[in-house]
């Protein structure tokens, strides 16, 4: 009997103190997840650009240079390309949207047109930017004084 | 008294001293949700992060209590190539009504403690941050663990 007594009641005191409800709190799992699909980012800055170009550029045939910065993050590969929103200005005349030359950072101008054309590619980035130059031939026959033409050019950042 | 009645007087008082223990019959439990955000966009990478508004705990206890949070998983896991493994600590939480934020980490680490007892619910606010250079196309996340103990 002493024997058992011996065996029985520290093996009751462990039980106890090994006893689930004794220490171990409750607990609960949230399982958090997030998607992280590819991204691509460009902004152009200045939004816009005003050409006002004075007797000297009319007789010239260009207006001045003007320059904007595509701003570009990505989490992965990337293609910038250029393209004109119409074929025309919108204006007084049928100002074709081959009267606007760009070119990339000092490189060799090229007319607008309405499809897409390469102006830069990479990868992972945050932030680079592409100064971009334009500038305007001017017709001096055509492009009146005192008249407004409006234009969009489209900026956008694709998969390669 | 003999040996034999010291012993058994020593397991009873033991005994009664783990029964009248609060921590022994402690009443609690505690209720939380899946979190699911994104996918990710454009602004929440310029924001440098994903903010995770004011999820609810949910817990009842009738002893005076204390909620804790650890991570199961050792990291927030790979990108869909596998060439990136998210760190844990791009996870941080902090109750809403607070300032600080807390990486997330594997050890329990304390969100809150009452004296009160009843149910009742506290909000915590979970930020997931991102970096351009580095979060590249993946599912992310980690299991968290939220558990209610008494105080001790």
């Amino acid at each position: 009997m002493t024997r058992i007594h011996n065996l029985l009641i520290p093996a009751i005191i462990i039980l106890l103190l090994c006893c689930p409800a004794a220490y171990a709190g409750e607990d609960d799992d949230s399982d958090l997840s997030m998607r992280v699909p590819d991204v691509r980012l460009v902004n152009v800055e200045p939004g816009s650009i005003n050409f006002a170009p004075d007797m000297t550029d009319m007789i010239n045939g260009w207006t001045k240079t003007e320059e904007i910065t595509a701003v570009v993050s990505a989490n992965t590969n990337w293609v910038l390309t250029i393209k004109g929103s119409e074929e025309y200005w919108e204006g007084p005349w049928q100002k074709p949207v081959s009267d606007i030359y760009w070119n990339l950072a000092g490189g060799e101008y090229q007319p607008l047109t309405t499809q897409s054309t390469e102006v830069a590619s990479g990868g992972k980035c945050n932030g680079s930017g592409y100064p971009i130059h334009m500038k305007v031939e001017l017709d001096l026959s055509q492009d009146a004084p005192g008249e407004y033409y409006y234009y969009v050019i489209i900026f956008e950042l694709t998969s390669p | 008294m003999n040996t034999e009645h010291r012993r058994i007087r020593f397991f009873l008082i033991a005994l009664a001293i783990l029964l009248l223990s609060p921590t022994a019959w402690a009443g609690q439990s505690i209720s939380v949700n899946d979190i699911n955000v994104g996918p990710a966009t454009a602004d929440d990478f310029v924001a440098g992060q994903i903010y995770i508004h004011a999820q609810p705990i949910f817990w009842q206890s009738d002893v005076p209590w204390r909620i804790t949070v650890r991570s199961v998983n050792p990291n927030l896991g790979a990108s869909d190539d596998g060439t990136y493994i998210k760190p844990l600590s791009d996870l941080m939480w902090k109750l809403s009504d607070d300032v600080t934020w807390t990486p997330v980490t594997q050890e329990e680490d304390e969100v809150d403690y009452g004296a009160d007892t009843g149910d009742g619910v506290i909000y915590v606010d979970f930020v997931l941050t991102l970096d351009w250079l580095k979060d590249i196309a993946g599912n992310y996340g980690a299991e968290l663990v939220f558990t209610i103990g008494a105080v001790e």
